[in-house]
């Protein structure tokens, strides 16, 4: 199950490279990123009306649920929406993927490996190099012309 | 060429970062919580960025003189579904395969999206996908027989 939705968001996310890029055609790069935040917000603020929830404010409370570094996930998401807005029409959405999975392999093995951002330390199994090395040869093929 | 290869690099790096970060405030709080702290942490940083590096956007104005469909505006509301969905599934799974699996989805809309874009089929880049694919299922095959190795040694 968490398999498959994680596919469906990599569907949703392709979809999304294509839409903002668009966005940011119209209005440029800034502009459009504050579009895009202010689109999604209304969505999660409808979503907290309709299940009668509180709308969250104890990030700016004293009574912080955790300390304010993880708060920031979303300022380090707006250099996401940037990145792919920049590289949109200049490379193909394929080749914008395929970059970006080079960097996450990267940043993820690092979070395994040493347990980063406080999740569990899974280190590197040397056997998995069978896998990343057809991995490589896929992403090697993708970028070629 | 080297601009966008290196910003499309780097925005897998801040994906990955970003990920970790909300699906840990989401299991301290609730997934809209986390996400909800994303879109609006995101908004601030957009607001105070926009008049220091968008300043030209808004000197001529000329968008408010092009027409637009609707579905332009779609995209954060797609985020929105994407960031809650990997919320969820970021503390189930190694940050390594939630990139993999993401990558299958994202490659085959993407190639389906390039395919619609410029009306041609590659070969070349389905090969490509196909064999990221085999090189995941291999991978979670070791995985798997990592996991009952541990289960029969605690019993």
């Amino acid at each position: 199950m968490f398999y498959f939705l994680t596919v469906l968001t990599g569907i949703l996310v392709a979809i999304m490279i294509a839409i903002n890029g668009s966005l940011t055609a119209h209005y440029g790069l800034y502009t459009a990123t504050v579009i895009i935040h202010i689109s999604g917000l209304i969505v999660l603020i409808g979503a907290f009306i309709l299940k009668k929830e509180p709308i969250p404010k104890d990030l700016f409370t004293r009574k912080r649920i955790l300390p304010l570094i993880w708060y920031t996930g979303g300022a380090i998401g707006f250099g996401t929406t940037i990145f792919n807005n920049v590289a949109f029409g200049k490379i193909s959405i394929s080749a914008i993927l395929a970059l970006g999975l080079l960097g996450q392999s990267l940043t993820s093995i690092a979070i395994d490996q040493w347990g980063l951002f406080e999740m569990p330390k899974q280190p590197f199994d040397t056997k998995k190099l069978i896998g990343y090395s057809i991995i490589l040869g896929g992403i090697i093929l993708l970028m070629t012309p | 060429m080297l601009v966008p290869v290196v910003v499309s690099l780097l925005a897998g790096g801040t994906i990955v970062i970003s990920r970790t970060i909300n699906g840990k405030l989401s299991s301290h709080t609730s997934l809209l919580t986390g996400t909800f702290y994303n879109y609006l942490v995101g908004l601030i940083v957009a607001i105070l960025v926009l008049p220091l590096l968008g300043r030209n956007e808004f000197d001529s104005f000329q968008f408010l003189y092009k027409p637009s469909s609707l579905w332009i505006y779609l995209g954060g509301i797609l985020g929105t579904v994407a960031v809650f969905l990997s919320n969820a599934v970021v503390v189930k799974i190694s940050a390594f395969y939630v990139t993999l699996l993401m990558f299958l989805g994202q490659l085959f809309a993407g190639l389906l999206i390039d395919i619609l874009s410029s009306g041609s089929f590659s070969l070349k880049q389905f090969l490509g996908g196909l064999l990221v694919l085999i090189g995941f299922c291999v991978n979670l095959l070791f995985d798997k027989q990592k996991a009952s190795l541990q289960k029969s040694s605690t019993n």
